[in-house]
């Protein structure tokens, strides 16, 4: 037998030991094929606990089992598995979350990243860990933000509600196509949406990595791709991206109608190119 | 096969398995019960970093510093920028801000600041405001007082966003319309002392830079690289020397009673 074969055989035996045994591991935690909440600022969830030493110590030993093989045993985002991802792993210790329910002169909420460990974001690898306690996920926040000075000394900003859907009616989704030309998402996603306005191959996030605006008719839509999570994404942005949140433009804060007429407007774009 | 030839859908199942496997391989999750059940002791939460509030008070004989910020090696003329795109709104060719070197090698646009005076002179009572005109901000340098919030407003015809790349605040990133579209200025404020990157993304030549200071004795070199801070306590201060594109410097610097205390530096060369 050459070398060759036999690296190749080996090979084959590594990926069928890790592929059974991510199957057991799937057998075994039944609730992992189950539909998980989608990320909602309505998402049920035991109150938050105070950050105890026990309770950040449980943090720090799940970090270490649950979160560092792709987050890094520092927490930067900094790891061999970060190297396999299209989407790269976010360094936790600046204090950025992306997913988040409130206004973008602020920090993210606390419950807002247990949102997204209860949800997972799916589109980009981030795997829900709801096969953990509620106590065991409130230790994971707990002890993230003891990794960044930002969270110790940075305000959270104003709560945004995305309330209750608005009809889609014509008229909605043609103030929604207004808004997309007011606000010029063209520069950035296209007159169609596709991802592809003139300063698309231009952009750069908060690390000073190439960024790329989202095709709206690919279904990885960071924040959710139901139409909420697209209201709830034009209200907030995406800190650390060129993605600027709409909030304050909005006359009256309290109504979201506007992000909802340009949500379905993003929606027919969507539709349309995959027609 | 190098990484960069597997097609992205392809690496994401890679990197997928490879969580799965390692899950797979995780033991499981040891028990929460002890942890909660002695939820009683103290919190170990590290205590915020100490943000001691400047004090107003009467300085006694004050001093001034006074001097100049240089570069050795002359730099080519910046080429203008002339902006391809929203080419109504951006309507001339617009200088390169991010490093001015006058002649002399004065550099314009450095900041000197004084770092650990707790008490001392009155902040000026001018608001902060960062404008978007004519497809720039204006100004380039803004020094702001932490805690203190800061407007910023679009003057042009043409959509701006204002995005800031700070580290020890959060980054924030708004869209701002043109007011005459009913456009809304935003305010922000930056609690802890940093310099702050501030772009647009649409117009990719614009950027600016917020300084957030913790007390009022800085300066702005001017475009000959000088600059002047007054009503300076009498004693020894630490100042920095901060631009966007040379780099950091500081030294120490020794004030004497109603006197005026020169302060040079010469930037070698521009960092690559």
């Amino acid at each position: 037998m050459t070398r060759h074969r036999l690296l190749i055989l080996i090979a084959i035996g590594v990926l069928a030991v890790g592929a059974g045994l991510a199957a057991a591991a799937l057998v075994g935690r039944p609730a992992a094929l189950i539909a998980r909440p989608f990320w909602e600022a309505g998402m049920p969830m035991s109150a938050r606990p105070e950050p105890t030493a026990p309770i950040l110590e449980r943090g720090r030993v799940l970090y270490s089992s649950r979160c560092s093989t792709c987050h890094g045993a520092q927490a930067n985002g900094q790891s061999g598995a970060a190297l396999l991802m299209s989407s790269r792993p976010r360094d936790l210790t600046a204090g950025v979350f992306r997913l988040r329910s409130t206004s973008a002169d602020g920090l993210a909420a606390p419950e807002d990243v247990f949102r997204t460990f209860t949800a997972g974001i799916a589109a980009h690898g981030m795997p829900s860990v709801d096969y953990l306690s509620e106590a065991d996920r409130w230790a994971l926040v707990l002890y993230l933000w003891t990794l960044s000075p930002l969270l110790e000394a940075g305000t959270v900003g104003e709560p945004i509600i995305v309330g209750e859907a608005p009809p889609r009616t014509p008229a909605l989704v043609e103030q929604g196509r207004a808004l997309f030309k007011k606000w010029e998402c063209t520069t950035c996603h296209g007159d169609r949406g596709r991802g592809d306005g003139p300063r698309a191959r231009e952009l750069k996030d908060l690390w000073g990595m190439p960024i790329r605006p989202r095709d709206y008719t690919s279904f990885r839509f960071k924040g959710g791709g139901r139409t909420r999570d697209i209201v709830r994404v034009l209200a907030t942005g995406l800190p650390g991206t060129p993605m600027p949140s709409v909030f304050e433009q909005l006359k009256d804060r309290s109504d979201l109608t506007p992000l909802w007429a340009l949500a379905y407007y993003v929606e027919s774009l969507r539709e349309e190119g995959r027609r | 096969m190098s990484l960069n030839t597997i097609p992205t859908d392809a690496r994401l199942s890679l990197g997928l398995a490879a969580t799965l496997a390692l899950m797979a391989c995780g033991s499981p999750p040891p028990s929460t019960g002890q942890a909660v059940a002695s939820a009683s002791s103290a919190p170990v939460r590290p205590a915020a970093p100490s943000r001691t509030v400047y004090r107003v008070e009467d300085v006694a004989s004050p001093g001034v510093i006074s001097g100049r910020i240089a570069l050795r090696t002359s730099v080519a003329a910046p080429r203008p920028v002339v902006p391809d795109r929203d080419v109504t709104c951006c309507v001339r060719p617009l200088a390169d801000e991010t490093l001015r070197r006058a002649p002399s090698g004065g550099i314009a646009g450095a900041v000197v600041y004084l770092t650990g005076i707790e008490a001392g002179k009155a902040w000026a009572a001018e608001t902060s405001t960062l404008s978007n005109a004519q497809c720039r901000f204006e100004p380039h340098i803004l020094v702001v007082r932490a805690g203190a919030p800061i407007t910023v407003k679009n003057s042009d015809g043409c959509v701006h966003n204002v995005n800031t790349f700070a580290r020890r605040n959060p980054p924030t990133n708004a869209s701002l319309p043109p007011a005459d579209a009913g456009g809304q200025p935003v305010t922000r404020t930056f609690a802890i002392p940093e310099e702050v990157k501030v772009v647009c993304d649409s117009h990719q030549w614009m950027s600016a830079w917020l300084v957030v200071r913790d007390n009022p004795y800085f300066a702005v070199t001017d475009a000959n690289g000088q600059f002047r801070v007054a009503e300076v306590p009498i004693g020894r201060h630490r100042a920095t020397i901060w631009h966007e594109r040379l780099g950091r410097f500081e030294t120490d610097v020794e004030v004497a009673p109603t006197s005026e205390t020169r302060l040079d530096h010469v930037f070698e060369s521009v960092p690559q």
